[in-house]
């Protein structure tokens, strides 16, 4: 310090500031130690809460559509709550949920050389499609024609009368109609007739509304044709459920605002297999299509950090005389039941074949499995925790038919071990409206 | 002769005239143990919240196991009323009040009336992921007529050896219960 003073002044002496200098190094010492640990602790926190959190967020999003699933058929117990497979006229039949995806499905092919992804989702990883209420609404067909393809039905839709524009346009809000003007087509409905006969329908065009005069009562025994629409099965996507063309009987009612879904685990990569983003659970609105969906642009990211996807099937009445669970660890789903091959999912007959014992409609509860997984860790992270055992946590943990994975998720090359922390997060869940009744 | 050692203290220009000199050495090591106390306090925050991060995490994850519990238990009563059996394991059919635990590890037959490792274990329903894991598990029925009311407790394990202890003490002190209704 300057002495701008005349009187006595002075500043530190050589060993004051010596001394303080000593003090302050080791205060800073300990201030920065204590910092630095944590900085650490801090890091191992997020690196712990991070897998769990995600793999939770997964699984109750998951839940809250699976729990609900529902086709609003009442009569035969939801029939198409859940969706393993179904028809498509152009290609025969078709799977929506899969069981450990290994890239020799139809359609489906391994991305890169290193065995972990495929054009689907990650080696190894489940497929779920289920349909879930979210508007739910049955409307009453007004005449029955007889067919299965009847190309023109009309319907008792009343809802936005008397103004026929509106009620069109609330009509095609329900049934999720895309496209516009004469290309407008719905979204996958469920017809369903007095006995529970069900099927698949798409509306490929919308005709006309016809509001009827005001006070005109609803009859359910015989409903007022209002709304005409045109499905025309050489245009639509021939979406059926596998089995046959029922005789139907009347009333019979469209079960609107019904939306398939469909989730799966997919890690972005690129044509040669390098990830270029964290694996994620997708899903898309309407039934996985296996000629599309590979990855195709359907599907989006709901939950990133998400390595695995298992689901087991809980099963109403033992299939084979012993095991409830199947998709298990130990107990998975014979490779064909009779005449189908079951891929390892449930079989799903039609509204008239008699279903198997493997049957979907038998499910009554799934039980998923997800799991996350954290950032990538530092390498002095990875040094605390125990490599092998039920403890190390940097593989992707075993979960159901899906083994511990050493090798699919990248690893450090100095030990070989994982770049990720894991936890995984199992739960059951009842389909509330297959127990309903029961 | 005494040599000076001057130290730009400060740059600002000393405005007294008066008498005026630097800070002593007490004042100094005063300030510093001050400035480490306040530090100290603020880094044991961090360290406090971590406790309570882990404290959360351990309560949430028992809550998950709870849940998961009474589900497993609704599928199986279902099961029993269509079948007239529960799957193996599962739990004692019918139900009847009462306080059941599941067991702790592989093995486990010390009072584990709620059913088999094989069936809640890693293998089965995966309530219980671990041998001898940071929770035990507990679950009362009640006859409520024409429901069973099903109270699901979770409690963390005592530490000892072999098990795995949640960390943090004030994760030891948790304990979820979880309250469900079941059709008989």
């Amino acid at each position: 310090m300057l002495h701008r003073s005349r009187n006595k002044r002075r500043g530190f002496s050589l060993p004051e500031a010596l001394v303080s200098m000593t003090i302050l190094v080791i205060v800073m010492v300990i201030a920065m130690s204590l910092l630095f640990s944590m900085r650490s602790f801090a890091s191992r926190q997020q690196f712990f809460t991070e897998p769990r959190q995600s793999s939770r967020r997964a699984i109750d999003y998951l839940a809250y559509h699976v729990e609900g699933a529902a086709d609003l058929n009442a009569k035969r117990n939801n029939p198409l709550a859940l969706v393993t497979w179904y028809l498509n006229s152009k290609t025969g039949l078709r799977q929506a949920t899969y069981n450990s995806l290994s890239g020799l499905e139809t359609g489906n092919g391994p991305i890169g050389a290193g065995g972990r992804y495929t054009k689907f989702g990650d080696v190894g990883t489940d497929i779920l499609s289920v349909a879930v209420p979210v508007n739910p609404m049955a409307i009453p067909v007004a005449k029955w024609v007889g067919g299965l393809h009847a190309a023109n039905l009309k319907f008792d839709f009343r809802e936005g009368c008397p103004n026929d524009a509106y009620n069109m346009q609330l009509f095609q809000q329900l049934t999720g109609a895309t496209g516009s003007g004469n290309q407008q087509q719905s979204g996958v409905l469920v017809l369903a007739d007095a006995n529970g006969n069900y099927a698949n329908y798409e509306i490929t065009s919308y005709q006309q509304s016809t509001c009827p005069p005001a006070g005109t009562p609803f009859d359910a025994s015989n409903p007022t044709p209002v709304i005409h629409v045109v499905s025309n099965p050489g245009n639509s996507g021939f979406i059926n459920p596998p089995g046959g063309e029922p005789t139907w009987s009347f009333p019979v009612t469209l079960s609107a605002g019904i939306q398939f879904m469909t989730f799966r685990v997919r890690t972005p990569t690129d044509p040669a297999g390098k990830p270029t983003g964290p694996p994620s659970l997708e899903q898309r609105i309407g039934l996985f299509d296996p000629t599309t969906d590979n990855p195709g642009t359907a599907f989006a990211p709901i939950v990133e950090n998400i390595e695995d996807l298992q689901v087991a099937y809980l099963y109403a009445s033992s299939p084979g005389g012993g095991n409830l669970i199947f998709g298990t660890e130990t107990t998975a789903i014979p490779a064909s039941v009779g005449a189908l091959a079951t891929k390892g999912v449930p079989t799903q007959a039609g509204s008239v074949d008699p279903p198997t014992p493997y049957d979907v409609t038998n499910v009554i509860g799934l039980r998923i499995t997800t799991v996350g997984r954290s950032g990538e860790l530092p390498l002095v992270a990875i040094g605390q925790k125990p490599k092998t055992g039920t403890g190390a946590t940097h593989y992707r943990p075993q979960a159901e038919d899906h083994a511990q994975g050493a090798n699919d998720v990248p690893t450090n090359t100095a030990g070989g071990f994982g770049l990720f922390d894991h936890y995984r997060t199992t739960t059951t869940l009842m389909l509330r409206n297959r127990m309903l009744g029961k | 002769m005494r040599t000076e050692f001057v130290l730009p203290r400060s740059r600002m220009v000393v405005p007294s005239s008066a008498r005026t000199r630097g800070s002593s050495l007490i004042e100094v090591l005063v300030a510093m143990t001050i400035i480490a106390l306040m530090m100290v306090a603020v880094l044991e925050m961090f360290s406090l919240s971590l406790l309570t991060n882990h404290g959360s995490a351990a309560r949430t994850e028992m809550t998950f196991k709870a849940q998961q519990v009474v589900e497993n238990l609704r599928y199986a009563q279902l099961t029993f009323k269509n079948l007239g059996t529960a799957p193996a394991g599962s739990a004692t059919f019918p139900l009847a009040a009462g306080t059941y635990n599941l067991p702790f590890y592989s093995g486990d037959t010390t009072g584990t009336n709620g059913g088999t490792w094989a069936y809640w274990g890693p293998a089965g329903a995966d309530v219980m992921e671990q041998d001898k894991g940071p929770f035990r598990i507990t679950y009362g029925v009640q006859d409520l007529g024409t429901n069973w009311a099903i109270t699901v407790t979770a409690t963390p394990s005592a530490p000892a050896a072999g098990t795995k202890a949640y960390f943090a003490s004030s994760s030891k002190s948790k304990r979820i219960e979880y309250v469900a209704q079941i059709a008989k």
